[in-house]
């Protein structure tokens, strides 16, 4: 063994940061079904801190081939307790309890859910979610709701604000290389670079951004002005290969054509980023608020202070000598760091302190990529489903739309009826449906009462690996959770977000 | 459940279907890792009762933060005999029995005595060996169709983080793993140059160490990249060339990163991967609905982004297209260009093939006596080789790879 860290296999995706803030996480379960363990399994395997599972249903025959958490020989015992027993043996460093309680006492009392950090509610009534959601709504909490019915299943996310510094986009390449108007110390040192007269070798490894500080001067003196318009850019880049001495030969001369672009961008943030910026919360932040925002109005600051934005100090690999790469990214590192300074003292000020936390400094590395989601109360959808968020002539969502809206009538039925709906009621399930906004076809109706409220194995340990997965964001503040509602259709193999 | 106008026409709900399901369906599990674990905790609830599952790997203690059948006092003991013991005792009437060679070590005869085949495995190598191995299983009739009896489907599960896909092949009917081999990625490599003369990277530094330093430190000795004293000679080197040209970020964690190339893994996505493989192993076992076609991916980083997409066969395909490899050759290249091409271009991706044709062998890469004795005609031209009589033009060859478990054809062009 190379390691004696169990964890190392996703500390390398959320860090050690992240795994603190699981290691110290409490979350609740509502439910002790096959979905309840599958998804409380997927957390505590990775090392969440605390939990409690609440229900007081006992085992029955038809939990052993949904649930992996219990066996023969817990026929008749709460479940709750055994899916709690069995699952702390994933992990020596997590505790757990049971509460032997029915969900409906619980939710009378909704100072109980004062302690934790995420709620998860799985395969509750349709009554039990909507007061589980004013709750949440009510005290501010993280909330996860879950079902699996047949070959179906959802979740849905719930909370006032997330707040995400760590974003991680996997699809994006992020640079913030300032040659637009590159800052005094950088320009100097491109300018200390001559090209002229050295061997092919080291003409060969000067850094792309040396290459293009430079030629953006010299064209700029010549023609007055940067390259505006697309004839422009296409002859900057000529400019930029019209430099090189064998364009095919040499990689730094290729990256600088094809990063010539970055030459065009003015020093701005992404319009989501600004409105974080200018947020409320964030104009308003003072020594009350949390750091997150107290953090955005300090970055406003420097930013009306010094008309941009402080630098990230992101640098990534490109072709160079070592030495010319070192020095290089020790001025980017430098600036950012003096950048980074400045934000802190407003910070300070702000919150009355004279600390240095850690969230001031990743806020100024991750200002392009910060993330607030607002998501809209489980109230409110029962209400009216946001029906402009989906996207009629997408056939996925609109189909889905409907299976989610088909469910919505099974849980309404089951409540109103205190039954499972059968063949003949399909009309019943369709009108229901008409009510929420829109009618189903009539084959998903029938579908969905084939289903009932038989739980699959594989179709929980689907829902309950996504809603583990969505559950680590929330909990760790990395990587963006979906907004608001998962679905996944084993009918066709395909899943969708909704909005709704 | 009962039948309904969305799943298939012959499915038959009821007793029939489940008995079918117990009694009759024979499951292969391939791999007792992140996704073997919950593959098979995920087939024994289903119903299956008769299952296998290969493994040669014995437990890491860095499993344990997904391979839920595993507990510490387990660490060194055989994946697939842990984890079938553990569903066996959990589920009740369910057989499994585990198997500890490679795949390789198992012939026609074993793949064709079960139905499904589900594999939760973690390299290309034998990914496209076992995708081999189950077309060279399917019999033609007179007519050229397929008898469906020889076809045995397999359902392909891979993850990478928050990232995974699930995928249904089906011999000859749908695209095969092969099929996709361009799309693979290869594995990142950084230039000898850049790690030699221009390190910039911690990544730069620690491939040297492991490359270029031990080779000189210990010219007689394989680095072992499981003892903690080989990865720490190599990590204080790295450290060493780091610090003296001021690279920052060699640690430790990243020296096992980069040399044994891990991929970052967690429980949830083995979970919901995994799934998505039995729900389809289900539904071809029981026409409970239509199965997928062909290929799911789950992208749960950024919100969740998710596609089902119909990979389409290449029609060159090595395993499922039927055809000989056609290669266009000059008659003054040499026979090392040409095994070169088969080994770098994305479209072969061979390993270290062997060669031969109507006069004998031409090239054999092992046992080293006979890589010896044919290692001079590498550098002969086609030319040549025609000449000295090793070579008939117009003649097929013979094509044998690690990575496929028969051989192929490959007729030559000469120009």
């Amino acid at each position: 063994m190379a390691t004696d860290n169990k964890y190392d296999r996703q500390l390398r995706l959320w860090g050690s940061e992240g795994q603190h803030l699981l290691n110290t996480s409490r979350v609740c379960m509502l439910g002790s079904s096959g979905l309840s363990s599958e998804s409380l399994k997927n957390l505590v395997l990775p090392g969440i801190g605390f939990f409690t599972i609440v229900d007081d249903t006992l085992v029955t025959e038809r939990d052993l081939g949904e649930n992996f958490f219990v066996t023969q020989s817990d026929l008749g015992k709460p479940r709750a307790d055994v899916v709690k027993t069995y699952l702390l043996e994933l992990n020596p460093d997590v505790q757990g309890e049971s509460l032997i309680q029915s969900i409906p006492s619980v939710l009378s009392n909704p100072s109980f859910f004062q302690t934790y950090s995420l709620i998860i509610a799985c395969q509750l009534s349709f009554s039990e979610i909507r007061t589980l959601g004013a709750i949440c709504e009510q005290n501010n909490k993280k909330l996860i709701v879950a079902k699996s019915n047949g070959l179906l299943g959802y979740l849905r996310i719930y909370c006032k604000e997330h707040l995400v510094i760590e974003s991680k986009p996997s699809d994006k390449e992020i640079y913030d290389l300032r040659l637009y108007e590159p800052f005094p110390e950088l320009l100097a040192y491109a300018e200390s670079i001559s090209l002229d007269g050295i061997q092919d070798i080291y003409h060969s490894h000067i850094p792309f951004i040396v290459l293009l500080v430079k030629f953006l001067k010299e064209w700029t003196e010549t023609h007055g002005t940067k390259p505006r318009n697309m004839e422009e850019k296409t002859r900057f880049k000529d400019f930029v290969k019209g430099k090189s001495r064998d364009f095919f030969a040499q990689l730094n001369f290729q990256e600088a054509v094809s990063k010539a672009y970055l030459c065009f961008l003015e020093e701005k943030l992404p319009s989501e980023v600004m409105d974080i910026l200018n947020d409320e919360k964030s104009v308003n932040a003072d020594v009350n608020s949390e750091d997150f925002w107290i953090c955005a109005k300090a970055v406003k600051e420097f930013m009306d202070r010094n008309q941009t934005v402080p630098l990230s100090g992101i640098f990534s690999d490109m072709t160079s000598d070592t030495n010319s790469y070192i020095t290089l990214q020790n001025i980017y590192k430098n600036r950012a760091d003096c950048d980074y300074i400045e934000v802190l003292q407003n910070y300070q000020r702000i919150k009355g302190t004279n600390q240095e936390p850690e969230i001031v400094r990743q806020f100024c590395k991750n200002l392009q990529t910060l993330e607030v989601t607002r998501f809209r109360s489980l109230e409110s959808e029962f209400l009216s489903i946001n029906a402009e968020s989906i996207d009629e002539d997408e056939f996925e969502e609109s189909k889905s739309l409907e299976w989610y809206l088909a469910l919505r009538a099974l849980d309404w039925f089951i409540q109103d009826q205190n039954r499972e709906p059968t063949q003949d009621d399909k009309e019943t399930l369709i009108k229901h449906t008409e009510t929420l906004g829109k009618s189903i076809a009539s084959e998903i109706a029938e579908e969905i009462i084939r289903f009932g409220k038989s739980e699959l194995h594989c179709i929980s340990a689907f829902i309950g690996g996504a809603l583990s997965q969505e559950a680590v964001k929330l909990i760790t503040h990395q990587y963006t959770p979906i907004n608001n509602t998962f679905l996944f259709n084993s009918v066709h193999t395909t899943a969708v977000v909704l909005n709704l | 459940m009962n039948t309904s106008s969305l799943s298939p026409k012959d499915f038959i709900p009821g007793e029939d279907t489940m008995s079918m399901l117990t009694e009759y369906a024979r499951v292969l599990v391939i791999g007792a890792g992140g996704l073997g674990c919950e593959i098979l905790k995920d087939i024994a609830l289903s119903g299956f009762k008769d299952i296998e599952v290969i493994d040669l790997d014995t437990i890491d203690i860095t499993n344990l933060n997904r391979q839920f059948l595993f507990r510490k006092e387990n660490v060194g003991e055989y994946k697939a005999e842990v984890a079938a013991r553990f569903i066996q005792s959990r589920v009740l009437g369910c057989k499994v029995k585990a198997h500890t060679q490679p795949i390789q070590d198992f012939d026609e005869d074993f793949y064709s005595s079960f139905h499904i085949i589900i594999a939760g495995l973690d390299n290309i190598e034998a990914r496209r060996w076992l995708n081999s191995m189950l077309h060279s299983m399917v019999k033609f009739d007179e007519n050229g169709e397929i008898l469906p009896e020889t076809v045995r489907p397999l359902i392909d599960g891979g993850t990478e983080g928050f990232k995974g896909q699930a995928r249904l092949i089906i011999p000859f009917k749908t695209a095969c793993f092969e099929c996709t081999m361009k799309m693979v990625t290869p594995q990142q490599r950084f230039p000898l140059c850049t790690i030699a003369e221009t390190p910039r990277l911690p990544e730069h530094c620690i491939t040297y160490a492991q490359i270029i330093e031990w080779e000189k430190a210990f010219p007689e000795k394989k680095l072992d990249k499981d003892s903690p004293e080989d990865m720490n000679w190599v990590y204080q080197k790295a450290l060493d060339r780091a610090n003296h040209y001021g690279i920052e970020g060699v640690t430790y964690m990243k020296t096992i990163g980069v040399v044994k190339n891990v991929i970052p893994a967690i429980a949830s996505t083995n979970a919901l991967i995994s799934a998505a493989c039995v729900a389809e192993a289900l539904k071809v076992a029981t026409y409970l609905s239509n199965p997928m076609d062909n290929y799911f991916m789950y992208m749960g980083q950024t919100g969740i982004h998710t596609a089902t997409i119909q990979i389409e066969k290449d029609h060159e395909c090595l395993v499922c297209s039927k055809k000989p490899i056609n290669l266009t050759v000059s008659r003054n290249s040499k026979l090392r260009e040409m095994i070169d091409l088969l080994k770098e271009n994305k479209k072969y991706n061979m390993i270290s093939p062997a060669i031969s044709g109507m006069l004998g062998p031409l090239y054999m890469p092992k046992p080293p006596v006979l890589e010896e004795k044919h290692r001079f005609k590498l550098d002969l031209t086609f030319a040549e080789l025609i000449d000295k009589n090793y070579f008939r033009d117009g003649d097929g060859l013979i094509v044998t790879d690690p990575s496929f478990n028969s051989s192929l054809t490959l007729i030559v062009n000469l120009v």
